[in-house]
């Protein structure tokens, strides 16, 4: 039997939750909490197998509840359940503890088989959330780790070819009618891009990957 | 008629030596073969010559100055026979003539002043000007001057001593004179050659010129030509020993003497007396050597006379002199009224222009004062309109910020009805759906109950979406960078652009507000390029320094013309934005080239 605490703001969501899973002979609805304080209060007297957390508390967010509840009682097996297909969301609640995130919309079926894995001990991805999260990692490039050139912008080109050719910032600011704030940034992102610590180490990294070359 | 006297009074001198009556001749022949040119014939009196140089003088007449002081030098030469002042004054006319460039002037004056400076023993340098002055004559054609320069360098000959070379120039004296057909000139040429002659002891030839001489003058009615020409003829008969011819002419010569008082009178007599003692006709021979001793004593007194006539003349060239300084003054004193007439134009001419000048400067100060008064009201103008317009656009900041922040209340209530209650409402209808067909397994197989629940999963989801671009949830919860991040993250799908999110530094501490248009800017931009700018790739950047927050989203797409762009909906709403937070809009755009633009956002 696998005991399940349902922590949903939500009272129709909530119910309609609890009478499908209800339905399933190896799952019992230990207890049902609407708010962040209510949930924090109750999992550790209650002690469920699978806790099914909803993001968006009115009170406090899931993402606190979580981090409470993962040092409080970390037996406690956390479904994030949510509306968010976002990877900040995805990520910070697994980072704080929870092994399962499921958005609000699956099916049946898959909630059930949620529940069961990480009653089980394993994690739990609905596939929206994965190709989220894959997503996200092909496309956040790390500065300087990258095997390959790294994306400079039109106006950074221009900036590093006036850095190639030795002028100073005010000079390709007032080239580029831009202010020498701006070509600053222009010079850290490009500092940043190719992993470099200064002009010589831009111009450098510049030839490496014959940026400038197209 | 001076010069006539002193012909005659150089002959009385060298009567007995007849080449050097040659040089006298040729000497005294020159004033009288002295060619037309206007002035230098003129035989002007001691006043005349003063008016002239006066004249010149006061007038600035350069001209007549050069030929005052060459009368003047001839005139005093002639006068008290101080060739050493006639030379300074030739000098200072030669000067003069070069300033008016009548070169046939300057010529003529300089041939006569190297004349006088031959006496000064410069032979050489006399010689060289009058060659030039010849050579000058003998261009230009004109044969009197040239015969002048000719007579002037053979006197100047021989007086060195060079007979050959003077007869040499006498030679091209005579034949030039013969060319010209001027009765006094050739007069003066026929004596020439009959002195040359008599010189030579050619005595025949030397009568027929003599004879020739004494025609012309005859003709031409010179008394004092035919004089000489009888008293020669006579001389030469007596070289000849023909009595007879010798008595004829002398006794002729006696007759036409000019005056009582003359030297070849006492000469003829001299020869009378001692033809006539020849011819032993004693009584007829005293008669005449009385005549010649009565004579030569009237001319021994009339030489003191003259001498002391000479010093009476030098006398009264001092008193000239004197009044020549006199003259001077006089002449200083014109010039310096004039000086001072000069002065005072000047003087008047200074004020007028100091007028002028002030009334310029009088005018160029008011004008620039109104100029000055123009741009200060038109600063002025520009002040209070940047006031207008820092005042308006104060309150229109304020109106945008009450309207964004209203929309921002809005959108959070929008979005959370939609994600809790209708998303939850949604779900729970999914669940019961899903719960039913798992009671129901034939409804499964029902191809309405599949689309009905595809439609359903499809809404879900398009509410998801629509929740999550009017609130950013995640902005409020993980800050701008990971909202930017989802935001990126969101667009996914066949035929969508590749999105590279690229981040540098932190910003974690950038204000609400800030971030959240931000946001929205970065949402916009991202909108417009998946929109319309049909790109395969778009780079979203954001790069935190100290001061500033640069915001960019640049994509290969088609890209566009901003300006034509700039008014559209979606970028006057994004300019709003900007605006409100202060930042700097830049967009790169053109047909072709993709767009970039980039937003910078100062940071206190």
């Amino acid at each position: 039997m696998i005991r399940i605490f349902i922590a949903d703001d939500h009272v129709m969501f909530a119910e309609g939750l609890e009478s499908m899973l209800a339905d399933e002979p190896d799952f019992e609805i230990c207890g049902r909490a609407r708010n962040a304080a209510d949930t924090i209060k109750e999992v550790p007297r209650l002690l469920p197998d699978v806790l099914l957390l909803d993001i968006n508390l009115p009170d406090q967010s899931g993402l606190d509840v979580c981090k409470k509840l993962r040092t409080d009682t970390p037996d406690v097996k956390i479904l994030a359940l949510s509306m968010h297909n976002d990877e900040s969301y995805i990520s910070a609640m697994l980072s704080l503890g929870a092994q399962g995130y499921v958005l609000k919309n699956t099916g049946k079926v898959e909630l059930c088989t949620a529940i069961r894995a990480l009653a089980e001990g394993k994690t739990y991805f609905t596939q929206e959330v994965t190709d989220t999260m894959m997503q996200s990692l092909m496309r956040e490039r790390k500065a300087g780790v990258a095997k390959e050139p790294p994306k400079i912008s039109r106006r950074e080109k221009e900036v590093l070819k006036l850095i190639m050719d030795e002028q100073t910032t005010q000079e390709i600011a007032k080239h580029l009618f831009l202010s020498e704030k701006t070509v600053e940034s222009h010079r850290a992102a490009l500092l940043a891009k190719l992993g470099a610590r200064n002009t010589a180490g831009l111009v450098k990294a510049a030839l490496q990957w014959k940026i400038l070359n197209d | 008629m001076e010069d006539i006297k002193r012909l005659s009074s150089i002959n009385r001198l060298h009567v007995a030596l007849a080449c050097r009556i040659g040089i006298a001749f040729i000497l005294l022949v020159t004033p009288l073969v002295l060619p037309a040119q206007e002035g230098f014939e003129d035989r002007l009196k001691f006043t005349e010559i003063q008016d002239l140089l006066g004249e010149g003088i006061a007038k600035r007449d350069v001209r007549k100055q050069a030929l005052g002081w060459y009368l003047w030098a001839i005139y005093r030469e002639n006068e008290t026979a101080n060739r050493d002042s006639a030379f300074q004054y030739l000098a200072r006319s030669v000067d003069l003539f070069a300033k008016t460039k009548d070169t046939v002037a300057y010529q003529r004056a300089r041939a006569e002043l190297a004349t006088r400076l031959s006496e000064r023993g410069k032979a050489d340098e006399a010689l060289k000007m009058q060659q030039e002055a010849l050579d000058y004559f003998r261009k230009t054609g004109n044969n009197r001057l040239e015969i002048l320069v000719l007579a002037q360098m053979a006197r100047v000959y021989q007086m060195q001593g060079d007979t050959a070379q003077a007869q040499v120039m006498k030679k091209a004296f005579r034949d030039k004179g013969r060319l010209l057909k001027d009765t006094l000139l050739l007069i003066n040429v026929f004596m020439d050659e009959v002195v040359q002659l008599q010189a030579s002891q050619e005595y025949r030839n030397a009568i027929s010129f003599a004879f020739r001489v004494l025609e012309l003058a005859q003709q031409s009615r010179r008394q004092e030509f035919v004089n000489w020409a009888e008293y020669n003829i006579g001389l030469l008969y007596v070289q000849q020993n023909d009595k007879q011819m010798a008595l004829r002419f002398l006794r002729r010569a006696e007759r036409s003497a000019t005056t009582a008082y003359d030297p070849i009178r006492r000469d003829v007599y001299r020869h009378l007396s001692s033809i006539y003692s020849e011819m032993d006709s004693l009584s007829q021979a005293l008669e005449y050597a009385r005549r010649y001793i009565e004579l030569g004593d009237t001319l021994l007194n009339r030489d003191r006379l003259a001498i002391s006539h000479r010093l009476a003349i030098q006398f009264s060239e001092k008193e000239r002199s004197r009044e020549m300084a006199v003259m001077s003054k006089e002449i200083a004193a014109i010039e310096a009224a004039q000086k001072e007439q000069r002065n005072f134009f000047y003087a008047i001419l200074l004020f007028f222009g100091a007028i002028i000048l002030a009334m310029f400067f009088i005018v160029r100060d008011y004008r620039h004062r109104l100029y000055t008064n123009r741009v200060i009201a038109e600063q002025n103008e520009k002040i209070n309109l940047q006031t207008i317009q820092q005042l308006e656009d104060a309150l229109r900041i304020e109106s945008m910020q009450s309207m964004l922040e209203g929309q921002e209340s809005e959108r959070r209530r929008v979005a959370h009805d939609l994600h809790d209650s209708l998303g939850g409402l949604l779900a729970v209808t999914k669940m019961r759906l899903d719960n039913l067909s798992g009671k129901i397994p034939e409804l499964d197989k029902n191809e309405e109950f599949g689309k009905i629940k595809d439609l359903l999963d499809d809404t879900i989801t398009e509410t998801r979406q629509i929740s999550q671009n009017l609130q950013p949830g995640s902005l409020h919860q993980f800050g701008l960078m990971k909202a930017v991040r989802d935001l990126t993250t969101r667009v996914r799908g066949e035929g969508v652009p590749v999105i590279d999110f690229q981040h540098f530094g932190s910003f974690t501490d950038i204000d609400h507000t800030v971030a959240l248009n931000c946001y929205r800017i970065i949402q916009e931009l991202l909108q417009n390029s998946l929109k319309h700018a049909r790109a395969t790739e778009i780079l979203v950047q954001l790069t935190r320094t100290d001061g500033e927050l640069a915001l960019l989203v640049e994509d290969n797409g088609v890209g566009y013309d901003p300006e034509t762009v700039k008014k559209g909906m979606g970028t006057g709403n994004l300019s709003q934005r900007v605006q409100f937070i202060k930042g700097d809009i830049n967009i790169q755009s053109a047909a072709g080239q993709g767009t970039s633009t980039m937003v910078t956002v100062p940071l206190n």
